[in-house]
């Protein structure tokens, strides 16, 4: 059995001729080509961009003008339409025997009755700044100036309220 | 054997009875219903042509009910039974923006009934030219 295996394999191999062998090397080279063809028809990477967009929601402006009698206080309601920073600007405060430099009581409520009901009273100063902000759910605020005690005669103020 | 059964019996009727004894025995419950309306006054003096409002807060969705109960003049007060506007609306500003009104004059059964939503609101009393003196007023809001 081994006699047969042995001799029967050799005996059937072609001779190797030079022909034989330049087809080889051309297969060769062929498979090579083609493997680096492939490495250079590669598609690049693509990148996707997310870029993210935060609307800020457009801001009113709301001035008014109104008298605070001696001792009282006086308000202004307005709506807050998106969630956002509620400024309040005491701009001025006038009147005879009134000082402009007068401190008066300035906060955001919501009204309530004949009144605006406010938790805390920021003590301010007349000018050209936000003397109160807070940030502010939709719904429906007022803007409150009062006489802290300062007042001997009716202060006309005027106010200004930005709000999303 | 027949002991045996007639104990079985017994017992299943026992168990049967007391299940079905809790529904024949036990009282139902009457339901209540509980009034959980707000009533608010809103009170001051009003002079010639000029109008006072009141905010207030609706929690749920109803309907409204605002009375203009009074409205005198003096001392003693003789009530007035002079026409005046009442309204609800919205704080706006400095002022109640109307949205509903009625030219009224003081009594006891409401004059202004309007569906409103959960929000704040307000009433607005106003006179339009009838009053000669300042007088006194006191409107009811009723409201959930």
């Amino acid at each position: 059995m081994e006699y047969e295996m042995g001799n029967a394999t050799p005996s059937r191999r072609a001779p190797k001729t030079p022909l034989t062998g330049t087809v080889t090397v051309f297969i060769a080279l062929a498979l090579v080509t083609w493997g680096c063809h492939g490495n250079t028809t590669t598609s690049a990477t693509s990148t996707t961009t997310t870029s993210t967009t935060t609307e800020t929601p457009a801001l009113t402006t709301e001035t008014f003008d109104a008298t605070v009698p001696v001792g009282g206080a006086t308000f202004y309601s307005f709506s807050v339409g998106a969630q956002g920073t509620v400024s309040v600007t005491l701009l001025s405060v006038g009147g005879q025997f009134v000082p402009s430099t007068v401190m008066m009581g300035l906060a955001i409520g919501t009204p309530s009755g004949a009144s605006c009901s406010v938790t805390s009273n920021t003590t301010v100063q007349a000018g050209s700044t936000a003397q109160v902000t807070a940030a502010h759910d939709p719904g429906l605020y007022c803007a409150n100036v009062a006489d802290i005690g300062n007042l001997f005669a009716p202060a006309a103020v005027s106010i200004s309220v930005q709000h999303p | 054997m027949p002991a045996r059964l007639v104990a079985l019996i017994v017992m299943f009727s026992a168990a049967l009875c007391a299940a079905c004894g809790k529904d024949a025995t036990t009282p139902t419950a009457a339901s209540q219903t509980s009034d959980t309306s707000t009533r608010e006054l809103f009170q001051g003096t009003l002079s010639s042509l000029d109008s006072r409002f009141y905010s207030f807060n609706v929690t749920s969705p109803s309907p409204v009910q605002i009375t203009l109960v009074s409205l005198t003049t003096g001392t003693p007060a003789p009530t007035l039974s002079v026409p005046m506007r009442l309204g609800v609306g919205v704080p706006n500003g400095a002022d109640c923006e109307v949205i509903e009104a009625v030219i009224t004059v003081p009594g006891l059964a409401s004059q202004l009934s309007v569906a409103l939503a959960t929000g704040t609101y307000c009433a607005k009393l106003s006179d339009e030219g009838n009053l000669r003196t300042p007088a006194a007023f006191t409107v009811r809001i009723v409201h959930h």
